[in-house]
């Protein structure tokens, strides 16, 4: 009976010990980013002896295609890496994703930025925790761009920069880096010149079904203004073949002299470089995105996601205080300390030491529209058409009416 | 009946046999339920799941609510952003269908009836054309990228010499395909060539001699004596091949390291693509799984009924 006693006390002990779990679904990369993930995972589950934060990670392309029937199991992670976007609008719909609005206090709400809370509200409900934000711009090889006699800094309209273009390809060197074997570098142009072409009222109203939609003439004109570039060849031979890293590798050990890319090709290029040093900053420049002359979209329009973490379906109080903490500006201040990203949390960006990643920021506090990535944010399937027409822009596949009417087509078929 | 029950050898006999009937009866209450669960769990039940599903809109998440009827069907023919996916996809598992039977076997057969007989050399031979068969279908697809790869491939000298530079062929357009048909062909014609070695080394050596004595020509042995006695073993060959052909995936993912553009496509990369892939329309894939489903049955039954013959499974029944 003593024994029985005694072993229904140490069970009662046991469960009262009993950890929460908590499942943590993220991204693997060379970057600083998943570093800083485990190291805080560490950090937080040592301060808190109740919670055990489990950190996994998967490759980008293996993590969107998996998390879809994950999301659907009793596995479900109880948090996991989004993009925001229209996917992100999906798994809220779907209750995929957790509601967990109420758990979130006023001061918390405070240490955050309203636009990264918005990209993870759905219906007015919150869903996820916006962590970093990033920037779509050229960046150059300054040595290139001075053999060939180029002002990179004089580059503001569309038209500079294809006589740029032009000028490079006359002193022999190969103008622009692109990894066209992954479509979605190549559907940067066709963004931007979209953003620039149609501006923000324009896109909106092409997402809302007004007039032709994206196959008005500001999306065909759009198109049109990328064959125009793409009939200079700017792009290094076989650049369909090249994947993203390869190219960005491409650019690092001076292949190119533009890469159009996100700020996270800082990293990138010097991974995936021969020398595994790439370009330096001192060896670097960077211009926004040009303007088309005669468009709707302002210079300052800004092309970029804001990524973060939304919460699972199944997920615990406990991923929630995780998630907090992670986010909180002192975590975050360190995550800019350390250049893993652009941090979101309110004042966090004080912490930037590389000077393109606190140029990208102001860029961003100028910004007054920021576009979430079109094939992003206009869903997986739509999303996957974008790419695809601009894979046929740049190699002459595709006419531009066709490719504006093709977007159209998958918008309507949604 | 009675005359019969009082026949005490058949009585005896009949009741042998109602007890080796019960004992297979026995037999079947055993051994087929875990087939037919399986079976039915594993194989029929998705089928069924993938034809309710061609009939709604559904992007992976929540229950299926967005009720379609037979419109990702039509879609499919009709609407240009699938079109321009699905015709190829079509298209290339047609050409892959035509090389495997035109190409292919003959390959299979040539080599075979070179090298069917015993000797030291003739081993050296079927080691080497059987070695493709032995690799995974992804590694023998990375293994022609590095082939074909217009700068640094195995190839690259060649392109240099007769076509004056570097040469993409995965990237050509019109021509890509070519390097999904061409790595197939060398990876599987292997197989076939020992399917029918087998048959061949089968074949009586008198009637040969008979043959020879007849004054039959060389050539005419092999049409009329060798060819017709390893039939059954063309036959099943032929009937890989074209399955073989309607399941082409893996080895076409090695090669473009990723889902393939429109134009190396294949009905099996076209519901990768649309469903498990990055666009997840599982609607629409299911809707093309049903059609390539639909074939394979098609073809798969009227194969067996018309063409294996004999050997077929359900002639055999009506036989014995």
């Amino acid at each position: 009976m003593k024994k029985l006693l005694f072993l229904v006390a140490l069970l009662i002990f046991a469960l009262a010990q009993a950890q929460v779990e908590v499942n943590w679904l993220s991204l693997s990369g060379e970057t600083e980013q998943p570093l800083l993930e485990k190291e805080i995972t560490e950090r937080f589950n040592e301060m808190h002896p109740d919670i055990m934060v489990v950190r996994e990670e998967l490759e980008n392309e293996n993590f969107k295609a998996k998390l879809p029937s994950l999301l659907q199991t009793s596995d479900a992670p109880d948090i996991y890496y989004s993009w925001g976007g229209g996917l992100f609008h999906e798994q809220a719909a779907a209750g995929a994703a957790r509601d967990v609005t109420d758990l979130l206090s006023e001061e918390f709400l405070a240490t955050q930025s309203a636009a990264g809370i918005n990209a993870f509200t759905h219906d007015g409900r919150i869903y996820g925790l916006p962590t970093n934000v990033s920037q779509v711009a050229f960046f150059y090889n300054k040595a290139l761009v001075e053999q060939a006699g180029v002002d990179a800094n004089a580059i503001k309209t569309w038209d500079d920069f294809l006589a740029a273009v032009q000028q490079l390809k006359d002193a022999g060197i190969t103008p622009i880096a692109a990894g066209g074997s992954d479509l979605w570098p190549l559907h940067f142009y066709w963004s931007y010149l979209a953003m620039r072409i149609a501006g923000q009222e324009g896109i909106e109203a092409a997402k809302s079904g007004e007039g032709d939609g994206f196959a008005a003439e500001a999306f065909v004109k759009a198109g049109e203004e990328f064959v125009r570039l793409v009939e200079l060849e700017p792009f290094q031979e076989g650049f369909m073949s090249m994947t993203y890293p390869e190219a960005s590798g491409f650019f690092g050990d001076g292949g190119a002299a533009f890469h159009l890319m996100g700020n996270w090709d800082l990293g990138t290029q010097r991974g995936n470089s021969a020398d595994g040093e790439g370009l330096s900053n001192d060896e670097l420049g960077m211009f926004n995105f040009p303007v088309v002359e005669g468009g709707a979209g302002r210079a300052t329009d800004t092309l970029g996601g804001i990524n973060g973490f939304v919460f699972g379906p199944n997920a615990p109080d406990e991923a929630v205080s995780f998630m907090e903490y992670y986010v909180s500006p002192e975590v975050q201040l360190e995550a800019g300390e350390r250049s893993a990203y652009i941090p979101m949390a309110v004042g966090s960006d004080a912490g930037l030491t590389d000077p393109f990643l606190a140029q990208v920021s102001r860029n961003l506090a100028e910004s007054q529209w920021h576009q979430i990535f079109l094939d992003q944010d206009l869903g997986a399937d739509v999303g996957g058409v974008v790419n695809d027409i601009s894979g046929k822009l740049a190699t002459g596949d595709i006419d531009p009416q066709t490719a504006a009417e093709l977007i159209q087509e998958s918008w309507e078929l949604r | 009946m009675a005359s019969l029950s009082n026949d005490p050898t058949k009585r005896r006999k009949s009741r042998a046999a109602s007890k080796e009937s019960r004992r297979r009866l026995a037999a079947v209450f055993i051994l087929l339920p875990p087939a037919v669960l399986i079976f039915t769990v594993f194989v029929v039940l998705p089928i069924f799941g993938a034809g309710y599903m061609s009939l709604f809109t559904y992007k992976g998440y929540g229950p299926l609510t967005d009720w379609q009827g037979v419109s990702n069907y039509v879609w499919l023919f009709t609407k240009r952003t699938l079109n321009t996916f699905f015709q190829p996809a079509v298209r290339n598992t047609t050409l892959l269908l035509a090389t495997s039977i035109f190409i292919q076997l003959p390959l299979a057969l040539l080599c075979a009836l070179l090298i069917y007989k015993n000797s030291r050399l003739n081993s050296i031979f079927r080691l080497i054309f059987f070695l493709p068969f032995v690799l995974s279908e992804i590694a023998t697809g990375l293994i022609w990228v590095y082939m074909l790869d217009g700068r640094n491939g195995v190839l690259a000298p060649l392109y240099e010499r007769f076509l004056g530079g570097p040469y993409f062929l995965l990237d050509d357009k019109t021509w890509s395909f070519a390097a999904v048909l061409l790595a197939l062909v060398w990876k599987y014609f292997g197989y076939h060539m020992i399917i029918y070695i087998a048959g061949l080394q089968g074949v009586p050596q008198e009637l040969l001699e008979s043959a020879q004595i007849d004054g039959a020509s060389n050539w005419q042995s092999i049409l009329y004596v060798k060819i017709p006695l390893i039939s059954y073993a063309l036959k099943l060959s032929l009937f890989f091949a074209i399955l073989g052909s309607f399941q082409a995936f893996d080895l076409i993912i090695g090669l473009y390291g990723r889902s393939p553009p429109e134009e190396g496509q294949t009905l099996a990369t076209f519901i990768y693509e649309w469903g498990l892939s990055r666009r997840q329309r599982y609607g629409i894939a299911s809707a093309a799984s049903i059609i390539l489903f639909t074939i394979s049955i098609v073809v798969g039954f009227t194969y067996q009924y018309f063409v294996m013959g004999e050997q077929s499974m359900f002639r055999r029944k009506q036989q014995s």
